[in-house]
């Protein structure tokens, strides 16, 4: 028996509703299969987040998937109803943005945050406060933390706040959007850490995200390469990258060489 | 909360006092006397003599900062001073006047801001449909048509042409229903507006994206999420916008006929009577710090992440 792969994108196609131009995201088809670690890198603007987005159902108006289909465990999550969607948001697809510093709600503590990702599996009083100390825990913060609002947390430690709603939600499939962006780099050591705590305790599929081939190969085992709205390239990265890749491909590995990475 | 309330309330006793020196001084230097005004208005001769009299009985003779301290001190006392026109106590005329005023402004700000929360969803979240873009067109002819226009349409259509309620009559509370629509109408459109800009920019922000993405209910989404982030400048716009529904009933209650605080005042004016102007200025005045001050509370209370920010320690 062949086994259906956990996520297949088909040929999605995203563009801009109000404009007539040229689709952002053009023909992008991949799959994840159960337990993968995949990467997806490309440059800025090649459309690495909004593919995430629309696999998460987080893309704004205009913005919208035009074609193709993202099935989850065999459904489309493109021409399903939002109620039927959000089953399957947070505890089968949960995705950590780049942005920690913006993706708290400003007004709501900390424990309010994570007891409402809780309530998603039904988890409450004791259980539910017991999953979030748990997933504290893991994630090495302080459990002072959860009376806190998150302007009293550092950039780290609101990424580490995300991955903690990561380990209750235990995903089917975890998307890091570029987690380590615009964060230092003992942060960014401490939660790729986070990450592989999540990873193993979760048992999830992982699309990661980033510009940054170095961090990709410390977490994942093959990589999709976009450019332009086009994935353009895969390489496994067990094996050394082929000289006869993609001209994309060969200028992230060129740029990484000439600094020395 | 005790410090901050502490503090607004210490900062407020000085600009109420600055408004009303300014206001007093205003007033003072507007031309036209009002004890000859007043003579005229009887048609009595009247000679130099008697008007410098009556000038001397209603302290009008003395140096205007003289008279600011005088009706200053009178204040403590809880005495307004008294109306040169009618020859009554302000506070008096106040009494009689104010209920009117205060319905019509309190019943036109819930109604307008149960309107303009509803409007402003349906207008923010099902955008580009028809519904919606035509709730939005209505609210910008709303905003551009000016109150009296919409008070004398309103009175056009259901007054004299339905004959659902009667013409500049006042009696009872179904009077009140027309000029409260009025102001409603006005004032529903604009926080609408305000309201759908504030969803639409808070939708967009990256922890809307991610209850979303957390399987939040729509319901959870919209109710605490949203709302927590929109209500603090909502508030304090809500708390500018009674005052202004406040000064807005000037212009309604003359159209409407109804005896308000704002006809008080507008007769105030055309006769120079000092003593009321100066007594509704410092009501407004009153209203305006008031409902700010509890703007600031609700939201210090709403944003509890500000709260270190009182002892200056972060």
């Amino acid at each position: 028996m062949v086994e259906i792969p956990l996520l297949q994108v088909h040929n999605l196609t995203i563009s801009n509703s109000a404009q007539n131009n040229e689709p952002l995201v053009e023909g992008v088809s991949f799959d994840l299969a159960v337990n993968q670690r995949l990467g997806l890198i490309g440059k800025s603007g090649c459309g690495k987040s909004l593919t995430c987005h629309a696999i998460t159902g987080a893309l704004r108006a205009p913005l919208a998937a035009s074609s193709g289909s993202i099935r989850f465990q065999g459904n489309d999550l493109l021409a399903m109803p939002f109620a039927e969607k959000q089953q399957i948001r947070g505890t089968g697809i949960f995705c950590i943005f780049q942005s920690p510093g913006s993706a708290l709600h400003p007004s709501l503590t900390i424990e309010t945050q994570l007891l409402e990702t809780a309530r998603n599996l039904s988890l409450h009083g004791q259980a539910a406060h017991h999953a979030l100390l748990q997933a504290l825990e893991a994630v090495s913060l302080p459990k002072l933390c959860l009376k806190q609002y998150p302007n009293a947390l550092s950039g780290g430690m609101k990424q580490r706040v995300m991955m903690a709603m990561a380990l209750i939600l235990k995903p089917t499939i975890l998307i890091a959007d570029e987690p380590t962006t615009g964060l230092d780099v003992i942060t960014e050591h401490e939660t790729l850490e986070a990450l592989n705590v999540v990873q193993q305790e979760t048992g999830s599929a992982l699309l990661f995200v980033s510009h940054d081939l170095r961090i990709v190969r410390q977490t994942c085992t093959s990589v999709l390469v976009m450019d332009a709205g086009q994935l353009v390239d895969a390489c496994d990265l067990n094996q050394p990258i082929a000289p006869d890749c993609h001209r994309a491909t060969a200028e992230i590995t060129g740029a990484m060489e000439r600094l020395q990475l | 909360m005790k410090p901050f309330v502490f503090k607004r309330t210490l900062s407020g006793i000085p600009t109420l006092f600055g408004m009303t020196l300014i206001g007093f001084l205003i007033i003072g230097l507007t031309p036209g006397d009002p004890i000859e005004m007043e003579l005229r208005r009887l048609g009595v001769s009247f000679t130099a003599e008697q008007v410098e009299a009556l000038r001397v009985e209603y302290g009008l003779d003395k140096p205007l900062i003289q008279r600011y301290f005088i009706w200053l001190l009178d204040l403590f006392r809880l005495d307004l001073g008294t109306s040169i026109a009618s020859g009554r106590p302000v506070l008096e005329l106040f009494k009689e006047h104010l209920p009117i005023t205060a319905t019509l402004s309190v019943l036109a700000f819930v109604s307008s801001l149960a309107l303009s929360l509803v409007l402003g969803t349906v207008t923010a979240v099902s955008q580009r449909t028809s519904v919606s873009t035509s709730l939005y067109v209505l609210t910008m002819f709303l905003v551009s048509v000016p109150s009296f226009w919409l008070a004398l349409f309103l009175l056009a259509v259901f007054a004299l042409g339905l004959g659902w309620f009667k013409l500049l009559h006042f009696g009872n509370a179904q009077d009140l229903i027309l000029p409260v629509i009025t102001l409603t109408l006005g004032n529903a459109a604009v926080m609408s507006r305000l309201v759908r800009e504030r969803i639409i920019a808070v939708m967009s922000e990256d922890y809307i994206r991610l209850a979303i993405t957390k399987g939040l209910s729509r319901r959870t989404i919209l109710g605490r999420h949203v709302l927590k982030s929109i209500l603090p400048p909502l508030i304090t716009n809500w708390a500018i916008s009674f005052g202004s529904l406040l000064g807005g009933s000037v212009i309604i209650e003359n159209i409407f006929n109804l005896p308000g605080l704002g006809q008080l005042a507008l007769q105030a004016i055309a006769e120079r009577d000092f003593a009321i102007l100066q007594a509704y200025l410092l009501f407004m005045g009153l209203v305006f710090f008031l409902a700010n001050f509890a703007a600031d509370l609700t939201n210090h209370w709403l944003m509890p992440q500000l709260k270190e920010d009182d002892h200056g320690v972060r």
